[in-house]
């Protein structure tokens, strides 16, 4: 068996960690209620993540927790106690992006340490610096070409991630402040108002031989990074481990970008490819999520004018999530926790762990109460027809009629 | 001129110049340091490298203190060309480089072994157990660091003190608040040359942007060689605060007019951090081309929004916690799933229901069934069961059992 990356998922909440690894994630990377850059997500209490850290331990995954906000002193002072929780629940390392953080964690616990993406670290002699300061791993800026990593891998000795998959910061991670002064909310501290996904007008009157005197566009707006093509360069430059971004996305994106990813890195372990037949299937399924148009980023070229993402964010997934399967009655029926409204009589398709997903009619539809069910709606449970081989936390989705 | 040479307590003063007439004019307004920018190294630097060691020459014969602008982020690949460019600089009459890349930092440390460093800490350094260790990285060769104006007074004052290292702030000038390399304003240019380099070596584009979905209008916008900057639409501006400046002991203030077409202001600008008076009589801000603000001096509060992100009802109190409630069937049942490995469900329990909308509900387990109708005993971790209905409560409402 060939060596491949580690598939390292996002776990917005122990829901969509226990479907990231059941889906096929090695490792997830998770938040506790302080310290990481995502406030508006869900977010790990302490019983969630001893839970976490069990059901992903007992599956053979590591888990990271996410300590990369830029922390001000009266936020440092509540990191070793938190420390101290994360080495008790002998989590795999921590994520980093700040020199004062890294320096608390080592006064406090012996927990591996890896440097977020947050921190920028574009170069070998800036991964030389970190690896001085106890850092194992880094994970580069998306601003760096898959042939720079490798430079950087092999230079520094050190362990590389690398986003392979999801939405980027059209701004170097870590140095945008516009969120700072335009709404008050610190970006650096999970703040981020999406400011770069606004329409602006471009005032071009001072500008020779621009196209028109004013553009509305989205100008500063990053199109979504999608890696499953460059994999084999990732597996061949010694890429360690490649990220997919998305704490705040749903059940829907953790799974089916964990399923197609761990299936392409298991393809290529056994058999040395990756066939293209078996690319387009996955783009495929990529494109059942939502997603903004995908781009490479700079995993090849530096990003160019292709990269920006020129539309209003909308959301037109061809599938939806119909719902998540929360029991399994054999021969019975399947509860589902309905996630967008389906029929009677509707197509429906169950998206295994392991296996292809099975294409099953909703031949009834019926209320927890025993009513039938005309129309579905989020926030019920359902039962729908047993379909052999699901399982708990599998994702039931619907093809959108457009 | 040595570095620590100024009078008694007065600030140093340093700023950018271009040319050589704005050099000629910032030694006759008083400062004693000016910023190079190299065109390669400076994110908005407009000095060829070709000219650049000549005019450094130039400007060390004003009897000016020299610094090398070397602030741009660097991948790797532009990293190594970075470092066969910079062989051409001749390091005579470069007294200082500036830097923020901590492989910038790195190779100078193992390069340029005696060559002063002022660091860039104004991106992300908030605390001052991070400061000090940027501070022993950069090691002796550390003569000032320059913090962020994101950091409050009060704090300031605090890290100047405990850092023990001449300390270097933004006074007035433009706030940058992102950059990319990417090409953002180009791709509207008619004649973009798509080879990107040869095209933004000769041309930078500035103007301004605003969305609708912002207060703020006109953000001014940069594209150069390095990338595509925005900036606030109002400068940085303290220069009314000279008094508290000097009383924190603030080594040296920076001063960046280089947006500015009119360079009158700064001689009022250097006078005013020369010999901080009080500014009640005629605020120097009324002098001030731009619109500005004194940004986060007074005070930072930028994380106290974080709790209106999400509904703090809706937050999971791991004390007591069972779980959640996912199906409502008025005057029937509520189906639960149970959630917490250590407390269950059980005919008799006592359990407090707390709503997304902010009630409580009490409740005493009477009924507990399955999905299938059939009556259970027990509920765990993982399961579904439906108990008695009670009235008030919508999907989502958190489970806990009573104390």
């Amino acid at each position: 068996m060939r060596s491949v990356p580690e598939l390292l998922a996002p776990a917005g909440s122990l829901e969509k960690l226990k479907v990231a690894i059941l889906y096929g994630a090695n490792a997830v990377y998770l938040g506790g209620q302080k310290f990481g850059l995502r406030t508006a997500a869900d977010n790990f209490t302490t019983a969630e993540l001893e839970e976490g850290a069990h059901f992903a331990h007992d599956r053979g995954a590591k888990v990271y927790v996410v300590l990369n906000s830029f922390l001000h002193d009266s936020d440092l002072s509540e990191l070793p106690e938190f420390l101290s929780l994360l080495d008790e629940l002998s989590i795999d390392a921590v994520i980093v992006s700040d020199l004062g953080v890294i320096e608390t964690i080592k006064k406090y616990s012996n927990i591996e340490i890896h440097l977020s993406t947050q921190a920028s670290c574009l170069n070998t002699e800036a991964a030389l610096l970190w690896k001085e300061m106890g850092v194992r791993r880094i994970v580069l800026g998306r601003e760096i070409s898959l042939s720079d990593a490798k430079e950087i891998r092999e230079a520094s000795g050190l362990e590389i991630e690398m986003f392979i998959h999801g939405s980027m910061c059209m701004a170097y991670s870590g140095n945008c402040v516009i969120s700072n002064y335009t709404q008050g909310r610190d970006s650096n501290r999970g703040g981020c108002a999406h400011s770069c996904r606004f329409e602006y007008s471009l005032d071009f009157n001072n500008i020779e031989n621009a196209s028109k005197d004013e553009v509305k566009a989205y100008f500063m707006s990053s199109k979504d990074l999608e890696g499953i093509r460059a994999l084999p360069e990732f597996i061949e430059a010694g890429i360690d481990s490649v990220k997919v971004e998305g704490r705040m996305k749903s059940h829907h994106y953790a799974g089916t970008i964990s399923k197609v990813y761990s299936d392409a890195l298991t393809q290529y372990q056994k058999s040395g490819d990756i066939v293209s037949k078996n690319i387009l299937e996955w783009e495929q399924e990529l494109r059942k999520i939502t997603h903004r148009d995908y781009t490479l980023g700079s995993l090849q070229e530096p990003a160019g004018a292709d990269s920006i993402y020129t539309e209003r964010e909308h959301e037109t997934p061809d599938y939806v999530v119909a719902g998540i399967v929360l029991e399994v009655v054999e021969d019975s029926h399947l509860l589902v926790e309905v996630r967008s409204a389906f029929y009677p009589g509707s197509t429906l398709e169950l998206v295994p762990f392991n296996d292809p997903c099975i294409e099953f009619k909703a031949d009834f539809l019926t209320e927890t109460d025993g009513s039938s069910c005309e129309k579905s709606r989020p926030g019920i449970l359902l039962k729908t027809p047993y379909v052999k081989g699901a399982e708990q936390w599998n994702i039931i989705r619907a093809k959108v009629m457009q | 001129m040595e570095y620590n040479t100024c009078e008694g307590n007065a600030m140093i003063v340093c700023t950018y110049v271009d040319h050589l007439d704005e050099a000629i004019l910032a030694k006759e307004a008083g400062v004693n340091e000016v910023i190079l920018g190299n065109m390669l190294f400076s994110r908005f630097g407009k000095i060829s490298p070709k000219r650049y060691s000549e005019f450094c020459r130039e400007v060390k014969n004003l009897n000016l203190r020299v610094v090398f602008d070397w602030d741009i982020l660097m991948t790797e690949k532009v990293f190594q060309q970075r470092k066969s460019e910079i062989q051409s600089i001749n390091w005579e009459c470069v007294d200082a480089i500036r830097v923020q890349d901590p492989g910038a930092l790195y190779w100078i440390k193992n390069n340029l072994p005696d060559m002063p460093i002022q660091l860039l800490t104004e991106t992300g350094n908030h605390n001052l157990v991070g400061l000090k260790k940027w501070k022993e990285i950069a090691g002796p060769q550390l003569e000032r660091m320059i913090l962020s104006i994101e950091l409050p007074k009060q704090k300031l004052s605090e890290y100047i003190d405990a850092l023990d290292v001449p300390v270097e702030i933004l006074v007035a000038g433009r706030i940058l608040l992102f950059y990319t390399p990417r090409n953002l304003i180009s791709p509207y240019i008619l004649d973009h040359d798509d080879d990107k380099t040869k095209a933004a070596m000769e041309s930078s584009y500035e103007l301004e942007g605003s969305s609708e979905e912002s207060p703020h209008k006109g953000f001014p916008l940069l594209e150069n060689l390095h990338g595509t900057f925005m900036f606030n639409t109002k400068d940085q501006f303290l220069l009314d605060h000279c008094v508290e400046l000097q009383e924190m002991k603030l080594a040296v203030a920076r001063v960046d007019f280089r947006h500015i077409k009119d360079n009158s202001f700064l001689v009022k600008a250097v006078n005013a951090l020369r010999s901080p008076i009080s500014s009640t009589i005629h605020p120097l801000k009324d002098d001030y081309p731009n619109p500005i603000i004194r940004g986060f001096f007074h005070v930072n509060k930028s994380d106290v929004l974080f709790k209106k992100l999400k509904n703090q009802r809706t937050q999971r109190n791991d004390k007591n916690y069972i779980g959640d409630v996912l199906d409502v069937k008025k005057k029937k049942h509520l189906g639960i799933m149970v959630k917490s490995k250590d407390i269950g469900l059980q005919i008799g329990d006592n359990l407090i229901l707390k709503t997304p909308d902010g009630k409580e509900k009490e409740l005493i387990i009477s009924d507990l069934r399955n999905s299938n109708g059939e009556s259970i005993e027990s509920a765990s971790i993982n399961s579904i069961a439906f108990i008695n209905h009670v009235s008030g409560v919508s999907v989502k409402t958190r489970v806990y059992r009573h104390e």
